[in-house]
């Protein structure tokens, strides 16, 4: 089984028989608590027992609770049924004769400890308590305002389903359900957080996924030790491989049909109530130049489009440093007319190139982070202050060569096109744009083996993460530069998945030519 | 480590300063017959690389400095053992040194050689320390990249190239061959540090093919490279040229825009020379830490200490390029050749005398 380790909190104690008994512990340990709510009322006629719901408002659904606990337990539960089977434990029983016969809800539970009640409240059920028992019924009552499926802000595509994951981890779980419709999706659930019991899905295709891992997986997230987890990325740094690398080993979508895939291809995914973020691992670094849509369109144009962001990668990388190189070292590189160009425009500017670069960069870094976190309403004024004034006028001004601003554009163009590795280009640019200043072509050599030397060095769940680049695998590279057709992926990535599982048979033959 | 690995290893380390280290040398030699040098000296090779394979079948799992205490017992045994590993050290300090003198003279003449060679041996270090199989990765991403820029450099070299330039051929005798044979005979049997990290592969019994591939594929592509300085510079300016690839690379002009290629494949060289640099610092490391039973986080120390004492010895080695091509063109070649085929072969014999042909290792046990 697969139970948290997490003990949660100091609540303990048995319930005690009588009603008053429970409620004055209860309301003891929900002190100034204004919005728990005890519904006192009498069950069925008279003579019945006194019974009391208590919920927290806006985390249930009003009308199930009233539909579903109230009126059946007001309206139309006589009580003789609980007299007739009465056993000899009397009272006793009445909580099973409540829950058996007169409770039209999908889930209810018993409950003895007083922690297992003040639980059940916590995660938005109602607890019924009846006068006599020492029983109480955690009644499923969950149900609170959420966001609707909608199509996610992150990861936009042209062809492909729009929905994306809600903050609801029950809704998200289902989207999965729907796309992987095979009794081998196992979704395992513990709870994390001392204080947030943030519910967490563990999903895994049993018999894809890899024994091994999925143990380690598990391993990983028992040895989680922390008061709250408000967000997936809480438990993708406690988890991953190498917190103090700058490469993401775990990675996260919005889109259950990655997820799906991912699954697919033998990877798991965890699932963390309150974010429409899922977490997938093992995350290899080729991961981040696959987008879903290469999948859903052709091959040759897909292949083209991942090379693109290839291209687009090492611009963003490289090419700030590679400027800087280039013109103050290796000028001799350059043809020469574009060097006569590139010297013309340098004409006259004040700082040497790498400070232009960086000076640049970091305005870049500073609007783009502006724009993200500014309201709307002043998006016009801010694109003129960035567009005209510090791009344009600088450059007239002769504070920064135009060649310059053309590099710095161009670089952030490119690292828009991968926004999964957003946070990894920025810092490989610093990087490169350091090595290059003092050693030029060469310090760019020496910096990217160093980069190079520390990927070889990191795994993902035991799976190297240059994979299937170095140690090169030819079956998988299939699915690195270019993106073959889909009858040629016929197995699963090697290390992910089981060896002999044949994703496609389809005859790709054209018809008629038997 | 995978069998590709060590082929790229092998092959890298063997060609990656070769590039720039040799073909002035051999041509200066053999003139239009340097080809004729190289293959002769392909046979020192093969014969090092088959001597290797027999010793690291008969004692699986073992490197090159445990062959000796295995063979000839503790005392004479650690003395072979440090002959390997000072062997190594120095051969990597010669092979900075190449690199940085390369570095200076055509890429960035202003800047002091002692930065290129804190940077080199920095990344090093680094290198060694992540330990084998990063340094195979490293390999297996360099080498076909080294193998683009090389032979990609004759496709667009073919409206600059005088074959004539390759004639008179067999111009040489055959002792002259034999004797000019030595230079890139010790240069090819860089293919001695398979013996070290032949112990470290996934299945030691199939690493005769990526041994031997490695050498001869390096051996051909330094007589490629050889046909590229004749053909385009013709024999006289390749001798007057400190580095005769590089300068027949500038003299490749496509369409008229790119020009002056030669930086670009500088830094790629470059990169196959760091790797040869790695390669023999990363043996010299395993060699010192088995030669003296340093275990677990003290190979990182070992790995620092040799990277400096690399740096110290690379600097200080020689006094100038005179100096240096005196060293390669006369002690180098019977020195190499002495550590990296005498030395094998010798154990290999006493080996045989003393347990026979049939003896495979297992039932000696452990050390």
């Amino acid at each position: 089984m697969f139970n948290s380790g997490i003990s949660s909190g100091p609540v303990s104690g048995d319930l005690a028989d009588g009603l008053q008994a429970n409620i004055s512990a209860l309301k003891n340990r929900f002190k100034n608590s204004a919005d728990v709510i005890y519904r006192e009322f009498t069950l069925g006629f008279a003579s019945n027992p006194k019974a009391v719901l208590i919920y927290i408002d806006g985390m249930i659904n009003q009308e199930t609770t009233s539909g579903t606990i109230l009126k059946p337990l007001m309206f139309d539960f006589d009580g003789r049924d609980s007299k007739r089977s009465a056993g000899p434990n009397g009272a006793g029983d009445m909580a099973d004769v409540i829950a058996n016969r007169a409770l039209p809800n999908k889930r209810v539970q018993k409950a003895k400890s007083l922690k297992d009640v003040v639980d059940g409240i916590l995660c938005g059920n109602t607890a019924l308590l009846i006068d006599g028992s020492a029983v109480a019924l955690v009644i499923e009552t969950k149900g609170w305002e959420s966001r609707n499926v909608d199509e996610p802000g992150t990861e936009s595509i042209v062809r492909g389903p729009r929905e994306g994951f809600t903050e609801n981890i029950g809704v998200n779980s289902a989207m999965l359900r729907r796309k992987i419709k095979d009794e081998n999706l196992r979704i395992e659930s513990l709870e994390l957080g001392r204080r947030t019991k943030t519910l967490v899905y563990l999903a895994y295709i049993d018999g894809v996924a890899r024994r091994e891992m999925v143990n380690e997986v598990k391993r990983r997230l028992n040895k989680i030790e922390i008061d709250g987890v408000l967000e997936s990325g809480y438990i993708e740094q406690l988890i991953e491989d190498a917190p103090r690398s700058i490469f993401p080993t775990v990675g996260n979508t919005e889109k259950p049909d990655v997820v799906a895939a991912k699954l697919l291809e033998g990877r798991l995914a965890i699932f963390v109530d309150g974010t429409p973020f899922v977490l997938t691992v093992p995350h290899l670094f080729v991961e981040g130049f696959q987008s879903s849509e290469d999948y859903y369109s052709r091959p040759y144009y897909a292949t083209t489009v991942r090379l693109v962001r290839y291209l687009a990668f090492v611009i963003a990388v490289l090419l700030p440093a590679g400027y800087v190189a280039l013109q103050s070292y290796s000028q001799d590189l350059l043809p020469t007319p574009l060097l006569i160009s590139m010297v013309a425009s340098r004409e006259g500017t004040p700082f040497p190139s790498y400070m232009e670069v960086l000076i640049m960069g970091v305005i870049f870094e500073i609007m783009r982070e502006a724009g993200v976190r500014m309201p709307g309403a002043i998006g016009q004024a801010f694109s003129i202050v960035g567009a005209l004034v510090l791009g344009e006028a600088s450059a007239r001004a002769g504070l920064v060569s135009n060649s310059m601003i053309v590099v710095v554009a161009l670089t952030a163009i490119s690292g828009f096109a991968l926004t999964s590795l957003a946070d990894v280009i920025g810092l490989l640019r610093l990087f490169f744009i350091a090595c290059a200043a003092p050693l030029g072509l060469f310090g760019i050599l020496m910096g990217g083996l160093t980069v190079l030397i520390h990927m070889f060095k990191l795994y993902s769940f035991g799976v190297p993460y240059l994979l299937p680049i170095a140690p090169g695998n030819l079956n998988d590279l299939k699915d690195v530069f270019i993106r073959a057709p889909l009858g040629s992926q016929v197995f699963p990535p090697r290390i992910l998945g089981h060896r002999n599982l044949a994703r496609t048979t389809s005859d790709r033959r054209p018809p008629g030519k038997d | 480590m995978s069998g590709r690995q060590l082929f790229f290893l092998v092959f890298c380390t063997v060609l990656g300063s070769a590039l720039y280290g040799l073909p002035n040398g051999l041509i200066y030699q053999g003139r239009q017959d340097a080809w004729l040098d190289v293959s002769a000296g392909l046979g020192f090779a093969v014969i090092i690389a088959l001597v290797l394979y027999i010793l690291g079948s008969r004692y699986p799992n073992r490197t090159l400095f445990q062959y000796g205490e295995t063979i000839l017992g503790k005392y004479l045994g650690k003395v072979i053992g440090l002959i390997f590993a000072i062997f190594f050290l120095m051969v990597a300090a010669v092979l900075l040194r190449i690199e940085v003198d390369f570095l200076v003279v055509a890429l960035m003449p202003e800047t002091p050689p002692l930065v290129f060679a804190l940077a080199f041996m920095a990344v090093s270090t680094y290198a060694v320390t992540s330990g084998v199989e990063v340094i195979g990765r490293l390999g297996e991403l360099i080498g076909p990249l080294l193998i683009l820029a090389v032979v990609g450099i004759l496709f667009f070299t073919f409206n600059i190239i005088h074959l004539e330039n390759l004639l008179p051929f067999f111009q040489e005798n055959p002792a002259e061959v034999i004797g000019h044979s030595l230079l890139p005979g010790g240069w090819l049997g860089f293919v001695i540090i398979a013996g070290v990290l032949m112990a470290f592969q996934n299945e030691p019994r199939q690493a005769l093919k990526p041994i031997l591939g490695g050498t001869l594929t390096a051996a051909l592509l330094i007589i490629l490279v050889l046909f590229q300085c004749i053909t385009i510079l013709g024999v006289n300016v390749s001798i007057q040229q400190i580095y005769p690839l590089f300068r027949a690379v500038r003299m490749i002009e496509i369409g008229d825009f790119f020009e002056r290629l030669d930086s670009m494949a500088g830094i790629v060289w470059t990169a196959g020379g760091f790797l040869a640099i790695v390669a023999f610092h990363e043996c010299a490391a395993i060699g010192a830490a088995q030669l003296f039973k340093i275990k677990g986080n003290g190979g990182k120390w070992v790995a620092l200490v040799e990277g400096l004492a690399i740096l110290l010895l690379g600097l200080f080695i020689f006094h100038g390029s005179a100096d240096r091509w005196q060293f390669l063109r006369s002690v180098f070649p019977l020195l190499a050749l002495a550590v990296e085929m005498l030395i094998p072969m010798l154990l290999l014999t006493i080996s045989v005398c003393r347990h026979g042909w049939g003896f495979l290792g297992q039932r000696s046990g452990g050390k």
